[in-house]
């Protein structure tokens, strides 16, 4: 028999922005809010704090439209999509679910940014933060001790709302 | 309450807690309003489509529902089988404790032929009787991740058998089962149930899980007191993902079960008693293992090779088989220029079987076979304009030992003309391929004894011209979100059979004497002497009042017209077959998340008569669910079901006497860690 859900067609159809990426981008923007990054990235005061998208977008619009307009500590907000490896200037990397080899890719992101991605694994994998759905709605799992390996520092309110911190 | 004003009703914002205290406060739409919010917030709102996958379902040309694990657990549903009646145009109707009928739009029966049924990939439909042995197919239900259910057919993908529908049971990932599972129960008809899992992984490439459980069920509601159907079954299994250098995976799973589940037969012997009803218990075992590597080329090419090993071994009071099965798939997805998605694959099955012989009335000859099924098939999809028209052409090539080369094309069109509607059409052609029951199966039934003393029986010979019992489906379908608060899938059908299974008289009745002692013999065929149509409609409504209520429904219509065809000598099946599925269901679901942590599922469902083999009036019941996550690791629930009545009757008796299905109730405690 062959391997049937995987064929079922329309599967790579374009999706439409779901209000659960809605929410996740208002998750992005309000983590920013609750870190803290090592010294080189607060430098430069006249420098964007960039969310940057490894791989595929899955937001649509959704993380454009929030963070527009935004600023953090006088720093102007901005979205990139960017592809491995990872640029430095970048403060917050989302990396996509449907990106391979996480682990790898996670080894190579210099220090000093905020990795999020989704699912269980991801914080395995050496991740920070990690979004779930849970009875339909969006949490978040925070894995600090990698955070603080990489000089990033999590808010004690934004681990206080965390389902699940591993420390 | 506050009017919603109605540029906020766009999303679905209400949190369940502010509700509760009766502050309601109508969070505003929109990123502007959404970033205003806290975290505290955030987390409160209510994310899941009322499509549950839109980007699947949506936009499939198939009529396609997808159950999800949610579903499934918020149901209480302790089988594979009572979780399908969640899916709009699936008849399940329960014959005893341990005994289903399933039948996806029409011919409903224990062994519903047209319908394949796979559980991760592996095929538990069996070619000994063409259908699918529902008391064998287990597992945990808390790691079922979700229940396919396509309903018309689905040959070019899911090869033969897949004439009226396919139900598609795949499991969770290992990734996804992490930590141990504990739930446990029981009440008066599920009388006692454990299962335990343990999930892990090295936290890099490498993850598993193991599983055992174990259950007793009672009888159900028998009048003449003969509680045959009690049923006890344990089971263990794994699976282990393993995942190297972004390109392979690799799959290795299996599973072992032993189980003792009641019936009763009717034992027919050409020597005294000529005929007696036996309640004993099958024994029931069986075991299987898999595995399967996926690499991805390039990105938009991958292949997947999977091969795996089944064993089903049962013994009735009537008959035994023993039964093993190898199978190989192979199959590569390729994107290419011009908007294009090929597809193929080839596979090959052989399956060998050792029937016993328990009396004499039930006979494979020869007992001992190999069935074998080769399979290709190809498919490409074209996006046309846009992506908003799709075309998706294929066909699947089968060759089985029971029959010649066997095709099973397919023309699918999709139309999205706005990202909330969409149309689908098809036009399939499927092929039910013949099995050992119509080809090696020697049925004998003794219809009485003459004046003089000497019995008299009818028997129906193997027939091995027997062929494929043949389908041409049409369909259309419409799906539409009506905001992000409802959603309505409508599927309609026509379809036209023709070579459908039926019995046939094939000569006058004469004197036998071997197998001794001399006998009255009426002489009689499986043949393919039947056609005709079916055509209905379901219609699938989801709608979403609150954040913290969910309504969801199903009307099924089926019309079916089975006749005989010219020539054919049938001794009235066809009443049987249009008799036994339900022209109405209907089904109306409520889910509502409380404060403090408690759901509450209430489930309607009606079913309209069934007029063959027996009369079974129509009926209306339901289910109830109170759940409490009392511990963030433990849940606790009392389940309800069939409530309406202190029992009723779904389907015909196997064999006279119909059983009702009890009124039950259970408790159950779950952990997770």
């Amino acid at each position: 028999m062959v391997l049937p859900s995987l064929l079922l067609p329309g599967l790579a159809a374009e999706p439409q922005p779901a209000l659960e990426y809605q929410v996740r981008a208002a998750f992005l923007l309000n983590f920013t809010r609750f870190i803290e990054w090592p010294p080189p990235a607060e430098a430069d005061p006249a420098s964007s704090i960039a969310i940057c998208i490894v791989g595929d977008d899955p937001f649509g619009a959704a993380l454009d439209q929030i963070v527009a307009g935004e600023t953090l500590q006088g720093r102007k907000l901005t979205v990139r999509r960017v592809r491995r490896p990872v640029p430095s200037s970048c403060q917050v990397a989302y990396i996509s679910r449907v990106e391979k080899g996480v682990d790898n890719l996670l080894a190579s992101i210099p220090p000093g940014i905020l990795t999020v991605s989704e699912g269980d694994g991801f914080l395995r994998d050496g991740g920070m933060i990690a979004f779930v759905l849970e009875n339909h709605r969006v949490r978040f799992d925070i894995n600090q001790s990698s955070a603080m390996k990489a000089g990033v520092r999590i808010n004690s309110k934004l681990l206080n709302v965390a389902r699940s911190v591993e420390k | 309450m506050r009017r919603i004003p109605s540029t906020f009703i766009v999303l679905l914002l209400l949190c369940v807690t502010q509700a509760a205290q009766g502050d309601p406060q109508p969070v505003p739409s929109g990123p502007e309003e959404l970033k205003r919010l806290t975290l505290e917030e955030l987390s409160q709102i209510d994310v899941t489509s009322p499509s549950k996958e839109p980007r699947q379902a949506f936009q499939t040309p198939l009529a396609i529902y997808v159950i999800t694990s949610d579903e499934i657990h918020r149901s209480g549903a302790t089988s594979i089988p009572e979780a399908l009646r969640l899916a709009p145009g699936v008849e399940v109707a329960r014959i005893d404790g341990n005994k289903w009928s399933i039948g996806i739009r029409g011919f409903g029966s224990r062994f519903s032929r047209g319908v394949l049924v796979l559980i991760d990939g592996r095929t538990v439909y069996t070619t000994l009787l063409a259908g699918t042995y529902w008391e064998v197919q287990d597992t945990v239900m808390e790691d079922i991740d979700r229940i396919e259910i396509i309903r018309g057919p689905g040959g070019t993908i899911w090869g033969p058998n897949a004439v009226n529908g396919v139900i598609n049971v795949i499991t969770k990932d290992t990734k996804d089962t992490h930590g141990t599972l504990v739930s446990a129960g029981g009440g008066n008809e599920a009388q006692g149930f454990v299962n335990y899992r343990y999930g892990g992984g090295n936290g890099k490439d490498f993850d598993y899980r193991i599983y055992t459980k174990s259950f007793t069920d009672s009888a159900e509601v028998h009048p003449d007191h003969r509680n045959f159907d009690d049923w006890r079954e344990s089971q263990a299994g794994f699976r282990m993902d393993w995942n190297k250098h972004d390109r392979d995976s690799f799959t290795v799973q299996g599973d072992i079960y032993g189980e003792e589940a009641g019936e009763r037969v009717q034992a027919v012997t050409y020597a005294p008693p000529y005929q007696q009803d036996v309640d004993a218990n099958q024994h029931l075992s069986g075991g299987n293992v898999m595995g399967r590597w996926k690499r991805t080329v390039r990105p938009g090419n991958d292949i997947e090779l999977q091969a795996y090993y089944d064993r089903t071994n049962r013994h009735e009071p009537n008959f035994g088989e023993l039964r093993d099965t190898f199978d190989v798939d192979f199959i590569q997805h390729l994107a290419l220029p011009g908007r294009q998605k090929i597809s193929w694959g080839l596979g090959g099955r052989w399956s060998l079987a050792d029937d016993l012989e328990v009396v004499s009335g039930l006979e494979f000859r020869p007992a001992k076979r190999t069935d074998q099924l080769y399979t290709a098939f190809v498919q490409d999809e074209i996006g046309l304009v846009d992506k908003r028209l799709t075309l998706t052409l294929g066909t699947k090539l089968l060759r089985t030992n029971f029959s010649g080369v066997e095709a099973e094309p397919s023309v699918r069109l999709e139309w999205t003309p706005r990202a909330s509607q969409s149309v689908w059409a098809a036009f399939t052609h499927a092929v039910r391929t013949p099995s050992d029951a119509e080809e090696d199966f020697f049925l004998s039934g003794f219809v009485g004894t003459t004046a003089n003393g000497t019995p008299y029986f009818a028997r129906f010979n193997a027939n091995s011209d027997f062929r494929p019992e043949l389908l041409n489906g049409t369909e259309l379908g419409y799906r539409h979100l009506l905001g992000p608060k409802a959603y309505i899938d409508i599927a309609t059908f026509y379809n036209h059979y023709h070579d459908l299974f039926d019995e046939e008289f094939t000569g006058p009745t004469f004197l036998e004497s071997d197998p001794a002692p001399v006998h009255f013999l009426l002489p009689a065929q499986f043949g393919n002497g039947l056609l005709g149509t079916t055509k209905g409609f379901e219609i699938a409504p989801e709608w979403r009042p609150t954040t913290f209520w969910r309504l969801r429904g199903s009307w099924s219509f089926l019309n079916m017209n089975i006749k005989r065809a010219p020539g054919s000598t049938d001794v009235g099946s066809a009443p049987g077959i249009t008799g036994a599925s339900p022209k109405h269901q209907a089904l109306i679901e409520s889910a509502f998340d409380l404060p403090k942590k408690v759901s509450i599922d209430l489930t309607y469902r009606y079913v309209s008569i069934l007029t063959a083999p027996q009369i079974v009036p129509s009926y209306s019941t339901g289910d109830a669910r109170v759940a409490w996550q009392a511990l963030r690791h433990l849940e606790l629930s009392v389940v309800g079901r069939n409530l309406f009545q202190p029992s009723h009757a779904e389907f015909a008796g196997d064999p006279d006497t119909i059983v009702g299905i009890e009124r039950s109730v259970y408790a159950r405690i779950g952990f997770t860690r």
